[in-house]
């Protein structure tokens, strides 16, 4: 990240911050009001419907990666990565049918831990917690640490204090509003990320045609048109198997799929498919046209405010400000939530207090709230800027676990052996392919090395598995 | 124009006349070192490795510009910067490039009033089309197997 730009004064930003933080936490507050106890914190009593669900589908996928790392990753990549980007759809697409699946085969399930522990047992459920931790902290890091430094790029309001304003309304309202804050905020967010992006994408098209942008890339960047772009092509299955791994395995898409009414989850997810497909398009577009608006790029992850900010001025850069915001918030809520339920689950009730009651679930779902929030604020005080690589590490690893849990919910025949070896070697062999090749084929090796792992149990060793077994009634 | 006006009240006397002298040689030697300390010799350095590699084609050049002084950057397909062309001219003190074909090429630096910099040299040589074609034959059938478990599964189930 580079701090060259400054595009709103810090007082005006200062405004917006205070403005939008205090509009969350009200929020978040009148939506707590209506949690009962642990199952209406966790999953908004079970009964969320298809307009509200499809916005929090949305939202939780647009995170500040969508906003900025979508033109990133059409900048270094071209028109192979504009559209790698978006192929992340695809984990809301086929999330679809699962969440139908879960919900039908698990009426009484909290986590995405409760099926792998039920399913294919403690080992595995172990390996699970740990990848899916690694992933979910790092993810809440780094997007923590990102909106520290794009707040500061954007305004030049210190990059603690940012950080940490950030961190502590989302800490607020998820633990004052659980789920039901996060899924209303979601909704506003949504809808106002979705009017930002409209409004950008039109504006930069009255401003360049895409002949210039053609000509502009085919004289300075000729690489970013080419269809036998090798980097490239090897971009585009991985970060669509990445986004598989990361929709799949999550507890931030599992607690929704528990959440939302019966009969609504696969259409909320194909909705916000839908929905969510055009973003990273328009977002690359954008990084496309910053040759043709002669606009220099100090660092990759720059390049969207940028253009914005170049293309309508003041508005723009309020407006990438107030996107930015929202786009984190609707994230490192949704990460604060699922992953707290995580861990009040699958560790609080099922290792230290299994007879406890609702209010005393509810009451540590809050204080792991609090206490995620704290943790990933002291990890983000040191401004460790190579941190967001880190996630990256995750890809090989959320990879490894998506044949697992997809035949998991399907096969019988699946076995544990499967699924452990499977995220096991997937796991070891992808991180290996991240140093030996790149970033841009580790999610792809650990998927195939899974796939594999699972395969073979299955058909070698067969399973039966009863599914009556997932239908575990909580005490 | 001040000088003189200072001079013509002085003139009568002897001692008047030495204080002036000194005055003089006072205000040429300020004169002198005016234009070094105003940063117009300012020298400008890229921070990263003198030799760059990139199998992507894309890469982050930084230079050392805290004090944010205006500065022109130049790439060129020579080590000798002949027909060299310019890539940025301003203030910030990184550019990222990309979308770069195979080939070596050449950057320098400076402030624009200043010297050239030494040169960093980048060589790009993207991966081979057979690997990242095999790559992307095996992520389209893992990802196409997926799709084939997912939606044979949810037939079964309906």
């Amino acid at each position: 990240m580079n701090h060259d730009a400054v595009f709103l004064s810090p007082a005006l930003a200062w405004s917006l911050l205070a403005a939008l933080s205090l509009i969350w936490i009200a929020l978040g507050t009148y939506w707590g009001l209506k949690n009962k106890g642990f199952e209406h914190h966790a999953l908004a009593g079970r009964n969320v419907g298809l307009a509200l669900a499809s916005a929090t589908a949305v939202a939780t996928w647009i995170t500040s990666n969508t906003t900025m790392l979508a033109p990133q990753f059409a900048l270094q990549m071209g028109i192979w990565g504009m559209l790698a980007y978006s192929t992340a759809a695809f984990g809301l697409f086929l999330f679809a049918p699962m969440a139908k699946r879960i919900r039908a085969l698990m009426p009484h399930g909290y986590t995405s831990g409760d099926f792998i522990r039920l399913r294919y047992g403690k080992k595995a459920w172990g390996i699970f917690l740990l990848f899916t931790l690694f992933y979910s902290l790092t993810w809440l890091v780094s997007m923590a640490m990102a909106g520290g430094i794009m707040l500061n790029a954007l305004s030049g309001i210190p990059y603690v204090y940012g950080m940490s304003v950030l961190l502590l309304v989302c800490v607020i309202y998820t633990m004052r509003g659980g789920l039901y804050a996060v899924i209303g905020t979601d909704f506003i967010q949504s809808l106002i990320i979705l009017i930002g992006i409209v409004v950008v994408g039109f504006a930069v098209l009255n401003h360049v045609s895409i002949e210039a942008i053609h000509a502009s890339l085919s004289a300075h960047k000729p690489a970013l048109l080419d269809v036998m772009f090798p980097a490239a092509v090897m971009v585009v299955f991985n970060n669509l198997l990445f986004g598989l791994g990361e929709v799949f395995h999550n507890n931030v898409w599992w607690s929704r799929a528990f959440a939302f009414r019966e009969g609504v989850g696969q259409k909320a997810f194909i909705i916000a498919g839908f929905i969510w497909l055009p973003i990273p398009v328009a977002a690359g577009f954008i990084a496309l046209a910053s040759g043709a608006l002669d606009i220099a790029i100090p660092s990759a992850d720059m390049v969207g405010p940028l253009v914005i900010a170049d293309v309508l001025g003041m508005t723009g850069a309020i407006a990438i400000f107030i996107v930015v915001f929202c786009s984190l918030a609707s994230s490192i809520d949704s990460l604060l939530a699922a992953t707290s339920d995580l861990i009040t689950e699958d560790i609080y009730r099922k290792s230290y207090r299994p007879q406890a009651n609702a209010e005393q679930l509810k009451k540590a779902a809050q204080v792991i709230t609090l206490a995620l929030g704290l943790g990933a604020w002291l990890i983000c005080l040191p401004r460790i800027g190579t941190l967001a690589t880190v996630l990256f590490f995750a890809g090989p690893l959320v990879g490894s676990m998506i044949w697992p849990i997809v035949t998991g919910l399907y096969w019988k025949r699946a076995t544990s052996a499967g699924a452990i070896s499977g995220m096991l070697l997937g796991g070891t062999l992808g991180l290996f392919a991240y140093f030996q090749i790149g970033w841009y084929v580790a999610s792809l090796v650990g998927a195939t090395v899974s796939m594999l792992c699972v395969l073979f149990f299955a058909y070698r060793y067969p399973g039966n598995y009863d599914w009556n077994r997932l239908q575990e009634k909580q005490t | 124009m001040l000088l003189f006006k200072f001079k013509a009240c002085v003139q009568h006397s002897h001692l008047s006349r030495l204080l002036l002298l000194q005055l003089q040689l006072f205000l040429f030697t300020v004169a002198l070192f005016l234009p070094v300390s105003s940063g117009c010799t300012e020298t400008v350095k890229f921070t990263n490795d003198q030799y760059l590699e990139s199998d992507a084609g894309y890469v982050l050049l930084n230079w050392n510009n805290q004090k944010r002084i205006p500065v022109e950057l130049q790439q060129g397909s020579k080590h000798t910067f002949e027909q060299a062309t310019t890539l940025y001219r301003g203030s910030n003190s990184s550019l990222m490039l990309s979308g770069l074909p195979n080939g070596t090429y050449y950057y320098r630096i400076r402030s624009q009033t200043g010297t050239w910099s030494d040169k960093i040299t980048l060589n790009v040589t993207h991966h081979s089309l057979i690997k990242a074609w095999l790559l992307f034959v095996i992520g389209a059938f893992v990802f196409f197997s997926i799709v084939w478990v997912i939606i044979r599964g949810a037939a079964d189930e309906s």
